[in-house]
């Protein structure tokens, strides 16, 4: 079945393949078998996913621009120039 | 506020980095420019898919994670109350009962924001973490997120009932996850052109609403993960 992911980009070439990598990689999946499309979660229920102590996860964001910036570039920068970083969350909801 | 604790954060090596979640990223805009500016353009971005929520643990908001000069977390994602809490503010006569619920459990939470700010400041000061585990996902908040990240698929694609599926399926799996139930009950209850509705009161084909399932989950102390600081 041809699939399209949902966000996270492609990650194997069908949906068998994706689930079957998200398995494998510990992370939750969930496949809408109406259109072949998965959605993937992080990893769960082992010391894998636990983030403290370790790298800041990337993730794909955006500036006011509209364009991609990817925080693993942030935190890069940070490192380089020997500086920390608050990561603050907010909403407008 | 921000350009205040980034101005008194820099000295001591700290950089801010704001990031909005949202879904319509224009929603994010007229705030994002009262603080673009002042903090530097890089430093303020949005992230529009939830993807923070669960890479970082960033399921409600107002939320942070503090990072060391190594890239290594070494507080994970926790609520982080920065200003006063609503506990002194009137409730202002004559507002519709609902409105009003809302403020009276507002003004019940427990106002941490001096103890926050200490441990805050006390870790850009000396690098010194108040002792605290890790936060782990389950399976269901882990699907949970995996659904979210479906339902918002389909919205973008125009699916409006295949997205309210995996949305409500995501609020389900994880009732916690109040950044993916506050997302979706805006998005029905705000008016075209109008900012983000905050009461989120009738929303429509989603369980639930801010208000009935605060109190279902015993209030406003119960509204963020419990904190180690």
């Amino acid at each position: 079945m041809p699939v399209s992911y949902a966000q996270t980009g492609g990650v194997g070439s069908d949906t068998f393949d994706t689930l079957r990598l998200a398995k494998a990689c510990g992370r939750a999946a969930m496949l809408d078998d109406s259109t072949g499309t998965v959605g993937v979660g992080p990893a769960f229920g082992s010391t894998d996913d636990a983030r403290l102590g370790r790298r800041v996860p990337d993730v794909g964001l955006l500036n006011r621009q509209g364009e991609a910036v990817r925080l693993a570039s942030i935190v890069e920068a940070a490192v380089s120039r020997r500086r920390r970083l608050l990561i603050h969350a907010w909403a407008p909801w | 506020m921000w350009q205040a604790l980034n101005d008194e954060f820099a000295i001591d090596g700290v950089d801010v980095l704001l990031i909005g979640l949202d879904v319509v990223p224009t929603n994010c805009h007229q705030y994002m420019d009262r603080a673009v500016g002042v903090l530097e353009a890089g430093h303020s971005l949005i992230d529009t898919n939830h993807a923070t929520v669960g890479a970082l643990g960033f399921k409600n908001v107002p939320m942070s994670m503090w990072v060391d000069e190594n890239g290594t977390v070494v507080m994970d994602a926790h609520h982080s109350p920065v200003v006063k809490g609503w506990g002194d503010r009137p409730i202002p006569e004559g507002l519709p009962p609902r409105m009003e619920g809302r403020l009276v459990e507002l003004k019940k939470a427990t106002d941490r924001h001096v103890e926050y700010l200490a441990a805050l400041r006390l870790w850009v000061k000396t690098g010194s973490v108040p002792l605290t585990k890790g936060v782990e996902s389950t399976k269901n908040q882990a699907l949970a997120v995996a659904a979210f990240e479906l339902g918002d698929h389909f919205r973008r694609l125009g699916d409006r009932e295949r997205s309210v599926q995996y949305w409500r399926e995501a609020h389900r799996l994880d009732p916690d996850n109040w950044a993916a139930k506050r997302q979706a009950w805006t998005l029905v209850t705000t008016a075209d052109g109008q900012a983000p509705d905050l009461v989120q009161e009738d929303t429509g084909p989603y369980e639930g609403n801010w208000l009935d399932d605060l109190v279902a989950v015993g209030g406003i102390d119960n509204y963020y993960p419990p904190t180690d600081w």
